[in-house]
């Protein structure tokens, strides 16, 4: 679980100008709890996660990141999109381009 | 950062550090007085008597080890009603995920330990089966229920360290 899911906490404490022991107490967990979360020891709850998303006044996307995607709609045949569309940075902006570019 | 965030930062890391303390200290004094009584409960007979005072000493002092960490384990209490606002942060999700961990090592271990007291009555009862090698069940109860217990602790210091 932990290999699966990364994170930029500590690029977020440090544009906020936060130790370990300030974030742990705006989110209500102890230091060690960051600590682990920032080593990618440990993977927080949804709630843990929104929780430091909103201490960081962000969405949770921009705080935790899935390393990597397994394109589950495309193995069961729910998605007609290929894996490619799923990775990390391909956005509904390149999906409508190539749209378009299908039309044309 | 003010003042009150910095009293509350220095309680929290001295409650962890107490914790801790707390959780390897009950291991030292729980397991020297549980090994104490049983080896001077149920194998007095086969030991040296020299052996035997030593686990008597252990006994001993396991139980006046553990008596003193019930002490220690009040005044942790105590210095968590001070702070009540702290509780949450001290017993947070990782730290109930570690718990949670170790409970599983406990349950292990005690399947495992019932699977060799198992084992062993049943070789025992086969091929040299008299009855001085009946084994108690008192003794495979206190067994199992000690080696529960530590390795759920055990667990939880080791998970808790590596971590």
């Amino acid at each position: 679980m932990s290999d699966d899911v990364g994170n930029h906490l500590k690029v977020w404490r440090a544009k906020f100008d936060l130790t370990q022991a300030q974030l742990a107490l705006k989110a209500g967990v102890s230091r060690k709890t960051i600590n682990t979360l920032e080593r990618g020891v440990y993977t927080p709850s949804v709630a843990l996660a929104l929780t430091l998303a909103a201490v960081f006044e962000t969405s949770v996307e921009e705080v935790f990141f899935l390393k990597k995607i397994v394109n589950h709609a495309h193995v069961i045949g729910l998605g007609s999109s290929s894996p490619q569309s799923f990775k990390r940075g391909s956005t509904s902006k390149n999906k409508r381009s190539s749209i378009k570019t299908s039309r044309r | 950062m003010n003042t009150n965030e910095n009293s509350q930062i220095a309680a929290i890391e001295i409650l962890e550090n107490k914790r801790r303390a707390t959780l390897l200290v009950f291991i030292y004094y729980f397991s020297s007085w549980q090994l104490g009584w049983i080896m001077t409960k149920y194998f007095s007979t086969a030991m040296n008597t020299y052996v035997y005072y030593f686990f008597g000493v252990l006994l001993i002092l396991g139980t006046l080890g553990s008596l003193w960490h019930l002490n220690n384990l009040f005044k942790v209490s105590k210095l968590l009603k001070k702070h009540p606002e702290l509780n949450p942060m001290i017993n947070d999700e990782r730290s109930c995920s570690l718990k949670n961990k170790s409970m599983a090592y406990g349950f292990t271990a005690s399947i495992a330990t019932s699977a060799l007291f198992l084992a062993i009555s049943t070789v025992a009862d086969a091929f040299i089966y008299t009855e001085t090698t009946l084994i108690s069940a008192n003794l495979v109860a206190h067994t199992t229920l000690v080696v529960t217990v530590l390795a759920s602790v055990i667990a939880y210091a080791i998970l808790e360290q590596q971590e």
